[in-house]
Order: structure tokens, then C-alpha cells, then sequence
């Protein structure tokens, strides 16, 4: 797994230009809009989808019959693919947070230190849900099939919330208030569940993962 | 080393059919057109595609069975893929480092010199001979037991295909039990090299034989009408009907010779018998 990690980091490595391009983009706004939220999600969620493209370059020019014919499994190389979006993210989103947290210790808070933490992992999370949701996809559809697989799911959330939202209209039923009525006596239980929630999710996404590539010919 | 008991993988126009094996220490060739099942018997071989029947021995054990340090032992190339081309030499000498515990980086960086092959220049900017001597240099760059080749010389000039086939008699003579499966569609290339020869058309085997055997024992009998009718048809396997009569393939081309003294009989190249094996009745 170790050499599938440090291919990826060698792709990642020639896109370092794109890389360079986002960081100037971040320290720019960090200076201009002055909006920590924005240079935290910015840099974590843009980083997330260096994984996908990872996922093309191996698609790309039939590259995966040559991949499993080296020694590698179709787990450890799915395994590796986790992994590597993991520690991407991770270190994107620890470098924006401590610059935003250093940014805003000189200019002065806005916020509690205590909401600005939680703001900050929930970025975090974000971006493990969107590995979590576009590896599978990725590699049951492939690069171009995939962004279309991708586009058609967020149009069928989209529409189901809609949906959802005219049906509670129609019954009378206010949802948004339900929310905030749970929000406000569960917040630390559901906090506390959405903070774990990668622990669940992250296995399920690459247990459905493996078992997409194990079924693949090549 | 290998081999293939009944293996069959049926797709909707084409069906695999194919038994063979890989001595230790031996170059068996695969040979025949494109489109003849080469390609799908390296991917059973190598596990990337299901098989409907039969099974596929690799170091003693089920191919599919194999552990990390059995995958050690094979080095391969394939025609249709390989490392992206978005990485440059010295990203893949990392990678195979990582990969093969036997990786040998100093021959590795000798060949890529030998070859003239840029080590920070990205692959996709290299000519497809440049790209097919880099696939045969990773896979015999970490000792392994079994090369497994397709379509080595693809894209290569004739001094360049010398060359890299140059390049496998000295890994073979370097390394004694070492075994290579190699296909091509170019028959000189496993004329000069291989021990063994496997022809397969249409999915299926038409013939296996020992080179030394199919090049001194083979033999093309050019035939009028009237010869044809006379001969004795015990020794002929194939026979093609020409504007001038007939022209037959024999594995006993020293039969004839010492009884049709008059007949015209040519050395059999593999094109040939090829050709007779696959168009002949």
C-alpha cells in the first residue's frame, strides 16, 4: 500500500502548480474578504477532490489491469485510495485552520473559540463525507460516467428534499421547528453522533468500495 | 512455473478456450493474430478478469491465491497498459522500491541509461518504443521468477526489438529456473528466442510445439494437382488449396524428402505454419 501511496503523492506532486494556484487564492481572500470559514472549507473541500483525480489517473489510458498485476490487492489499493484522502485533507484543513486561528488571534475574534471549533470539524467532516460518497461512485462508474452519477444523485437529494418540504407544507407539519427543538435539547448528543458518524460511514463507503472493484473485469 | 488446465471465458462474440504450460526455466511464445485470445489469456492468468472453467496454476498454487510475495515473483508487461503517464522515471523507481522488496535500483537506473530513457521527463511525452522498453525494464528490475510479456516489442524499431530481446536471454541466462511467457505477432521475434511455441486462433490452441522441433521437423509441401493425389497423407496436418494445386503443412518433412525426392518442400517458418494451422482444412 505504501508505494500505491506515495504514486498518488508523485500525481499529486505533478499538480503542483494547481496546488500553488489555490494557495495564493487562499491567502488572497484570507486578506481580502477576511472570512476564515471561507479559506478553511475552500481549501478542504477543493484538496478532497485531488483523490477523484487520483481515481482518473489510474482509470486514465487502461491503467488498472498493469495497478493489480503488481503486487497489490484490489483492498489494499482501495484501502490506499481512503488513506490517501484522508491525509490530504487532513493536512490541507490543519494548515488552513492554524493559519485562520493565527489570522484571527491577531485581528480578534468574532466568534467563540468554542464555535469556531466546531465550524472547523464540521468542515473536516464535510470533506470525509464527500470522499466517503464519490470513491464508491468513482469506481463504479469510472471518471466521466462518475461526474454524471455524481451530478444525477445530488438532483435526486435535491428533489427528494423538495418533495419532502411540500409534503410537510401539505400535512402542516413544520420541520424546520421540529429541528430546532431537537437542536436545542439534544445538541451535545447530536454534535456527539455527527462527530463519530465518520467512524461508521467511512467503513461502510469502503466495504461497498471493495466490493465494487472485486467485481470488476479489466 | 504455470499452467492453464481448460480455461474458458466466454464474451458474447468470442470464447477462450485454452490449455498450455510454462516450464521451469523455459521461453514458451504465444503467437497468433490480433484479436486471437493472447491478450484475455495473460488477464486470466494474472487474475484481472473471472473465468467461466478450468484453473490456472502459478507457483504451484491457484492463481487466484497468490500471496503479495508470490506477485513479487512476476514481472509483467502489458501491450494495453502500465504506470500512468503522468509520472516520470524517478516517481516509478520510487514506486517499485516501495512495491518489491528485491527491487534492484542500481540496474534499473543502468537500463534506463543503456536505453537512453530521461528519467524527470513525464511518460506521455515518451515515443511508444521509449515507453515499451520502460514496461520491460520495471518488470525485470526486481528478480523476478515468471515474465509474463505481451506484445514486448510492440512499437519497436528492429534494432531496438534486437536489443530488448538481447535483454531477455541475458535475464534468463542470469537467473537458472527463471521462466518467461511472452506473446507477439511478430514470429521472428520468438523464432530467435523461445523454447516452446503456442498458436492460438480464435480462442483456441491450434498447436504447441518445440521450437527446434517445429523449425527442423515442419515443412511446407508445394503440390500439382496430380503429386497431391499420389501422396501419402499420413504426415499431413493441414492442407491449402493454391492456383498452381496444393500446398500442405508436415510435422515429417524428413519422411518426405527420403520418399518424394522430386517434390519442392520448404523449411517451415512459423508464418507459415501459421498461416496453413489456421486457413487450412
Amino acid at each position: 500500500m505504501k508505494g500505491l501511496l506515495i504514486k498518488d503523492l508523485c500525481l499529486l506532486k505533478g499538480q503542483r502548480n494547481f496546488f500553488l494556484i489555490i494557495l495564493l487564492f487562499a491567502v488572497v481572500t484570507l486578506f481580502t474578504s477576511m472570512d476564515p470559514v471561507f479559506i478553511v472549507s475552500y481549501s478542504t473541500i477543493i484538496i478532497s477532490m485531488f483523490t477523484m483525480s487520483t481515481l482518473s489517473y489510474d482509470e486514465y489510458d487502461n491503467g488498472y489491469p498493469y495497478l493489480f498485476s503488481l503486487p497489490v490487492t484490489r483492498k489494499s489499493y482501495v484501502m490506499g485510495k481512503y488513506i490517501f484522502a484522508l491525509l490530504i485533507c487532513g493536512v490541507t484543513w490543519l494548515a488552513a485552520a492554524l493559519l485562520s486561528t493565527v489570522y484571527q488571534s491577531i485581528q480578534g475574534f468574532d466568534r467563540s473559540m468554542l464555535s469556531w471549533l466546531f465550524t472547523i470539524i464540521a468542515i473536516y467532516l464535510a470533506s470525509i463525507y464527500i470522499n466517503a460518497f464519490m470513491i464508491p461512485l468513482q469506481l463504479k462508474f469510472g471518471g466521466e460516467k462518475g461526474k454524471i452519477a455524481v451530478f444525477g444523485v445530488f438532483v435526486i437529494i435535491v428533489v427528494a428534499c423538495f418533495a419532502f418540504h411540500q409534503l410537510c407544507q401539505i400535512i402542516g407539519f413544520d420541520w424546520m421547528e421540529f429541528l430546532n427543538q431537537i437542536l436545542e435539547t439534544n445538541k451535545y448528543l447530536l454534535l456527539g453522533m455527527i462527530g463519530i458518524s465518520p467512524i461508521i460511514i467511512l467503513p461502510i463507503s469502503y466495504k461497498i468500495s471493495v466490493m465494487i472493484l472485486n467485481k470488476k473485469e479489466f | 512455473m504455470l499452467k492453464l488446465t481448460e480455461v474458458e471465458k466466454r464474451y458474447d462474440r468470442f470464447t477462450l478456450h485454452c490449455s498450455m504450460e510454462v516450464k521451469p526455466g523455459y521461453i514458451t511464445g504465444l503467437i497468433g493474430k490480433n484479436g486471437a485470445g493472447k491478450s484475455t489469456t495473460f488477464k486470466a492468468i494474472l487474475n484481472l478478469i473471472n473465468m467461466d472453467k478450468g484453473t490456472i496454476s502459478l507457483f504451484d498454487k491457484n492463481h487466484s491465491d497468490l500471496s503479495l510475495e508470490d506477485k513479487e515473483q512476476l514481472g509483467v508487461v502489458l501491450s494495453d497498459s502500465g504506470f500512468s503517464e503522468y509520472l516520470v522515471i524517478n516517481d516509478i523507481a520510487k514506486i517499485m522500491k516501495s512495491l518489491y522488496q528485491h527491487f534492484d535500483e542500481a540496474k534499473f537506473a543502468k537500463l534506463c541509461k543503456t536505453f537512453e530513457l530521461p528519467k524527470n521527463k513525464k511518460i506521455k511525452e515518451f515515443s511508444s518504443g521509449m515507453k515499451a522498453k520502460l514496461k520491460v525494464i520495471c518488470a525485470m528490475s526486481h528478480h523476478a521468477k515468471l515474465l509474463i510479456l505481451d506484445e514486448p516489442t510492440a512499437g519497436l524499431d528492429v534494432i531496438a526489438r534486437d536489443e530488448l530481446l538481447d535483454m531477455l536471454r541475458q535475464y534468463m541466462e542470469e537467473k537458472e529456473e527463471t521462466s518467461i511467457l511472452i506473446s507477439s505477432h511478430i514470429s521472428s521475434d520468438l523464432e530467435g528466442l523461445c523454447d516452446d511455441i503456442y498458436m492460438i486462433d480464435e480462442g483456441n490452441i491450434v498447436l504447441h510445439e518445440e521450437i527446434d522441433t517445429l523449425l527442423n521437423e515442419y515443412g511446407i509441401l508445394k503440390l500439382e494437382e496430380e503429386q497431391y493425389r499420389e501422396l501419402e497423407k499420413k504426415y499431413i496436418l493441414k492442407t491449402l488449396k493454391e492456383n498452381y494445386g496444393y500446398r500442405c503443412l508436415t510435422n515429417q518433412k524428413q519422411y518426405y524428402l527420403d520418399n518424394y525426392p522430386k517434390l519442392v518442400i520448404e523449411k517451415g517458418s512459423i508464418d507459415d505454419v501459421i498461416m496453413l494451422m489456421v486457413r487450412g482444412d
